[in-house]
């Protein structure tokens, strides 16, 4: 039992050792976990409330009180852009995690039982690699409501496809293998074939595709609330970035900021992508 | 070839198909009446629209049936609130988005390939490393949020109106030079340019000649997929800058809570889109005889 303990930690540590070599990936995953810790800890970064007016301060410039100025109600900008970094992530992470979830399973039975069923997956995913998304999600957006979870569900649900197929692919190649065989005649049943024996392995393009698709799911909220298509009570990178259009004449800062921090999350989710793309396929590297 | 366009030709029907029964989908699946949801409160819409929408009490088979008629024949429903078709709306905005994606994909391209043949005419040397990094940020930045810094920066502040087209296209650009700096990079290590290299070839004659050309196929694929991401970027676009075009009715149509040209204009888009990606794969074929025979 040890001995397999210490293979696996050895098989991170050579992975890691293998991300380390793409630097700006590093930065990435870096910027990555600040954000996570800072939408943790929002409460004990700032002290002013991110929802309370105070006109007696409002659209200030950066200053040492303000870093990041204030908006049109005097709010501070930063403990919005703190604040936001929670909802923001949120989105991106659970939309992503749909996306993912839903993609495996469909990929998984198109790629294991194919026939009828990966016939009609197949047609699916083609459709939607095809239609725009983006206008998709708009109108199912405009006609549903953008209640939060709303955006998140319809995001998740609107870009499987791409991940399906990934999956699919594995699938092909990984289901002729030797030990899904051995699996087979050791009288294994397809669901446990699927989730424990083939499902891990496919999982290195999925891993990639997941980042990329926090990446995507950030960009798509943003997008859909700077289109004053968002859940307006609560505060996202791109709700702020929506409302300060209006001031922005007066105001850069209430618009600059917010928009970097997405700018800032999106790269950093697509540098880590590709950190991951190199170390998952030494292969790719050498050549 | 007459085979191969007949079969892609083909094959795009089912999507196009797919798309209708989506926009099917969404008003059965909408909060509220079909009905209500067509034709607002009714009250602009003419005598014989009310009595098509009338046909709901039908069975839900006989309504798609209808539907996907009633949209291949070009009728794509009625704007309660321009009080207008919505094909006729849509056909008005039509020349000003096709002004703006075209300038933008015109511009990516062309630098494109400018700055991804440089790239990889030095691999790892620092006019390729800084197009490989600058490419990056450009395909991460909310293509949205650099309208707005460029408003701020350009039309705010020095009263310069900056080219939207060349906005709209950072996207692809940064795209697009890493597309060609890596089929660049893959073509140059083949025998052939070796060949023209020892014929005595110029290094020009050999990139653009004799490298490029080869290189720039799956670019040409790229192409054509990438038009439903660059109309993506036209309605954000659109909406920054008040360009009067597809992207801005759509924008009015959601606040105006306009279901019929919201519709309309998704349906409309994604079969240009389908029909873009038939373009595509058929230039494919032409360019490249290897494809026809697969």
């Amino acid at each position: 039992m040890t001995y397999k303990k210490d293979t696996q930690t050895e098989r991170l540590l050579d992975f890691w050792r293998r991300y380390k070599k793409n630097r700006p990936a590093v930065g990435g995953l870096f910027v990555i976990v600040c954000l996570i810790l800072v939408a943790a800890l929002a409460n004990h970064l700032t002290s002013y409330d991110p929802w309370e007016s105070n006109f007696g301060e409002k659209l200030q410039p950066p200053s040492a009180r303000h870093l990041m100025g204030t908006d049109n109600f005097g709010r501070d900008v930063l403990s919005r852009v703190i604040y936001g970094s929670r909802i923001t992530l949120l989105v991106g992470f659970a939309a992503a995690a749909i996306t993912i979830s839903v993609g495996i399973v469909m990929g998984a039975l198109a790629g294991y039982f194919g026939g009828i069923i990966e016939n009609i997956i197949m047609r699916i995913t083609e459709l939607f690699m095809v239609i725009p998304t983006f206008f998709l999600i708009l109108l199912i957006v405009a006609v549903f409501g953008g209640s939060i979870w709303n955006v998140i569900i319809i995001i998740g649900v609107t870009t499987w496809p791409g991940t399906a197929r990934v999956v699919r692919a594995s699938f092909l190649s990984l289901k002729e293998k030797e030990f899904v065989e051995a699996a087979k005649l050791a009288g294994v049943g397809n669901y446990r074939i699927i989730f424990r024996h083939i499902i891990p392995n496919a999982m290195g393009p999925v891993i990639v595709l997941t980042s990329l698709r926090v990446a995507s799911s950030i960009l798509a909220e943003a997008g859909l609330s700077f289109l004053g298509l968002g859940d307006l009570n609560h505060v996202t990178w791109g709700q702020l970035l929506y409302k300060a259009q209006l001031y922005m004449r007066i105001s850069w800062w209430s618009a600059i900021f917010p928009g970097l921090m997405i700018f800032l999350a999106v790269l950093s989710f697509n540098l880590v992508g590709d950190g991951l793309t190199d170390a998952l396929n030494p292969r790719l590297k050498e050549r | 070839m007459r085979e191969f366009l007949l079969k892609r030709t083909v094959q795009i029907i089912p999507l196009i198909l797919g798309i209708i029964c989506i926009d099917f989908l969404i008003i059965h699946l909408a909060p509220g009446d079909p009905t209500q949801m067509l034709g607002g409160e009714l009250t602009g819409a003419p005598p014989e629209y009310q009595e098509k929408l009338r046909k709901v009490d039908k069975p839900l088979w006989v309504q798609l049936f209808i539907y996907i008629k009633t949209i291949l024949s070009g009728n794509l429903g009625y704007s309660f609130v321009y009080r207008s078709s919505v094909f006729d709306l849509i056909m008005k905005q039509v020349p000003n988005t096709l002004m703006l994606i075209l300038t933008s994909m015109l511009f990516s391209i062309i630098l494109g390939i400018f700055l991804g043949v440089n790239a990889a005419r030095k691999p790892y040397s620092l006019f390729d490393n800084v197009t490989t990094s600058v490419s990056l940020l450009g395909y991460s930045i909310p293509n949205f949020w650099l309208g707005v810094v460029l408003l701020l920066v350009f039309s705010l502040r020095f009263g310069i109106f900056p080219v939207q087209g060349m906005y709209l296209g950072t996207s692809q650009l940064a795209m697009y030079t890493r597309l060609i700096r890596t089929s660049m990079l893959e073509v140059l290590d083949q025998d052939y340019i070796l060949t023209a290299k020892s014929k005595g070839c110029s290094e020009s004659q050999v990139l653009f000649d004799h490298a490029l050309k080869n290189a720039l196929l799956p670019t040409v694929t790229v192409i054509g997929l990438n038009l439903g991401f660059v109309l993506t970027g036209s309605i954000l676009t659109e909406t920054v800058f008040a360009w009067p075009g597809i992207g801005r009715l759509m924008y009015d149509a959601i606040f105006m809570r306009d279901y019929p040209l919201l519709l309309g204009i998704f349906t409309l888009i994604s079969i240009c889109v389908v029909l873009a990606t038939l373009l595509t794969d058929i230039t494919y074929g032409f360019l490249d005889p290897r494809i026809r025979y697969r």
